[in-house]
C-alpha cells in the first residue's frame, strides 16, 4: 500500500513526506476513530502530530482573535482559506478512512482541490495566493495508490456521497461570499458557514440529511407523486417542434375555441375543457410540456393541426 | 413549491446531457429555477425544479450551458445559477449560463 501525505514546510510551500507512516496509522484505526468521534471527521483544529506543520501555517489565520486584530475583508478572506484548507484535507483523510470507493474519494480531492484554485484566484496576499497553489497541486496526490479492506462500504457509500453533495453545496456558498466585500459577506457569516461546511462533512449530518429528505419525501408525497423521472434526451427536430408548438400557443390562431377543439381531441373531457383563453392556453400547454418523446409530441402536433393552431 | 412549478428528474452522464434535459423541458415553456441533489429511490439523482413562463407561448431567450464551477463562461451568455449536479454518480459544482440573456 502506498499512501502518501503532502503537508506544508514552512510559508512558501510544501514537502512530500513519502511513505507516511503517520497517515497510516491514522488510516489504520479509520474505524476506531469513527466511533470514537461518533461518526464525524475530528473538528479540524484538534490539532495532531500529523498535521502539525499545516497548522502551524494556518493557525494564526484561522484564529477568531486574530481576524478582529485587524478586521477587514483581507483578514476574513485569510480566515477562511486556513480554515477550509485545513478542512478539506482532513476531511480527504477522514474519508479515506471510511471507504475505498475511489468515486468517492476523487469526488472529495475534486472539491478540494477547486477550492483552493478558486481561492487562489480570489484572495489578495501572495503568500496565501502561493500556498494554495502548491496545496492545490499536492491534494491530486491523494487521490492515487488506494488500496484499502473494505470497511462498512455499501452503507457507507450513501452517506459519503451524502457528505460530498452537502460540503459543495456549502462551497459554493462560501466561495459566492468571498467574492463580495465585507458587508456584503460579513465576518460572522463566514463563520457560520465554515461551521456548516464542518458538519456538512461529518456521518451525523449525512444522516440526518437523509432522515430530512425522507420526512421532506413523506410532506411532499403529492408534489413527488407529480414529478417528473428522468427520460431520454428529445433529438434536435423533435425539441424544434415542441418549440414551436409552444409558440403557437401566443399566436391569434390559438383562439378558445381552437384549443378547445385540440384539447378534446387530446382526449381532455368536455367539462374540464376552460373557457377563459389564458387558461385554454396553459391546459394545452400542459399538454406540450408533458409531451417527452416523439410519439406524444406527434399526437400534439396533429391535434394542433387540426384545430388550426398551427 | 408554487403552483406553476413542478420537479423533474435528471440523471444524466454528461454535462453536456444535463444541459440538453434542461433544454428540452424549457421548449416547453418553462423555466429552469434551480437544481438540488436529493437521494430518491435509492440512489442520488438531481431534482430540476421548473416554472411555467407566463403568458403560455412564452419561450426563454436561449439554450442553457454548463461548464465547471469557476470555469469560464461561453461567449455572449449570461450566468443564470450555480450549484452541485451529479454527473454519472459523481457530484460536481457547476454554473449554468444561458445563450443571449437571463431568460
Amino acid at each position: 500500500m502506498d499512501l502518501r501525505l503532502f503537508i506544508f514546510s514552512g510559508e512558501h510551500g510544501f514537502r512530500r513526506a513519502g511513505q507516511a507512516v503517520l497517515l497510516f496509522a491514522g488510516l489504520a484505526l479509520g474505524g476506531c476513530q469513527t466511533v470514537r468521534n461518533g461518526g464525524a471527521p475530528e473538528p479540524s483544529f484538534d490539532i495532531n502530530t500529523d498535521l502539525k506543520q499545516l497548522s502551524e501555517q494556518y493557525q494564526n489565520a484561522s484564529s477568531i482573535a486574530n481576524y478582529y486584530k485587524a478586521p477587514g475583508r483581507d483578514a476574513r478572506d485569510d480566515f477562511v482559506t486556513g480554515r477550509l484548507v485545513s478542512m478539506d484535507l482532513r476531511y480527504i483523510q477522514f474519508i479515506r478512512g471510511l471507504t475505498s470507493e475511489k468515486q468517492q474519494i476523487d469526488s472529495a480531492t475534486d472539491a478540494a482541490t477547486m477550492t483552493l484554485n478558486l481561492l487562489g484566484t480570489i484572495v489578495g496576499s501572495a503568500r496565501a495566493k502561493t500556498n494554495l497553489a502548491a496545496t492545490a497541486a499536492g491534494v491530486g496526490g491523494l487521490k492515487t495508490n488506494v488500496d484499502k479492506h473494505f470497511y462498512f462500504e455499501k452503507s457507507i457509500e450513501a452517506l459519503v456521497a451524502t457528505m460530498n453533495a452537502q460540503r459543495k453545496e456549502v462551497l459554493v456558498r462560501i466561495i459566492g461570499g468571498l467574492q463580495q466585500d465585507i458587508d456584503a459577506y460579513p465576518f460572522t457569516q463566514a463563520v457560520t458557514d465554515l461551521h456548516d461546511y464542518y458538519a456538512a462533512g461529518t456521518l451525523n449530518g449525512a444522516i440526518i440529511s437523509i432522515q430530512q429528505q425522507a420526512v421532506q419525501k413523506e410532506d411532499d408525497a403529492n408534489e413527488k407523486i407529480q414529478m417528473v423521472r428522468d427520460v431520454a434526451l428529445l433529438t434536435p427536430a423533435a425539441r424544434t417542434t415542441k418549440r414551436q408548438l409552444t409558440a403557437a400557443l401566443a399566436q391569434p390562431g390559438a383562439t378558445p375555441e381552437a384549443l378547445a377543439k385540440a384539447l378534446a381531441t387530446l382526449g381532455m373531457d368536455a367539462e374540464k375543457i376552460p373557457k377563459d383563453a389564458r387558461l385554454a392556453r396553459r391546459a394545452m400547454q400542459n399538454y406540450i410540456v408533458n409531451a417527452r418523446d416523439p410519439a406524444a409530441i406527434d399526437a400534439v402536433q396533429k391535434a394542433m393541426k387540426a384545430a388550426n393552431i398551427l | 413549491m408554487d403552483e406553476d412549478q413542478y420537479i423533474r428528474e435528471i440523471n444524466k452522464s454528461t454535462l453536456d446531457d444535463v444541459a440538453g434535459a434542461v433544454n428540452d423541458e424549457e421548449v416547453g415553456g418553462t423555466e429552469f429555477v434551480r437544481s438540488t441533489v436529493e437521494w430518491y429511490d435509492n440512489a442520488f439523482v438531481n431534482l430540476a425544479l421548473f416554472r411555467y413562463l407566463d403568458p403560455p407561448g412564452t419561450l426563454v431567450s436561449g439554450p442553457v450551458q454548463l461548464v465547471a464551477y469557476g470555469a469560464a463562461a461561453p461567449p455572449g451568455s449570461t450566468r443564470v445559477w450555480g450549484g452541485v449536479v451529479v454527473v454519472d454518480g459523481v457530484n460536481q459544482a457547476v454554473e449554468m449560463y444561458r445563450e443571449g440573456g437571463a431568460a
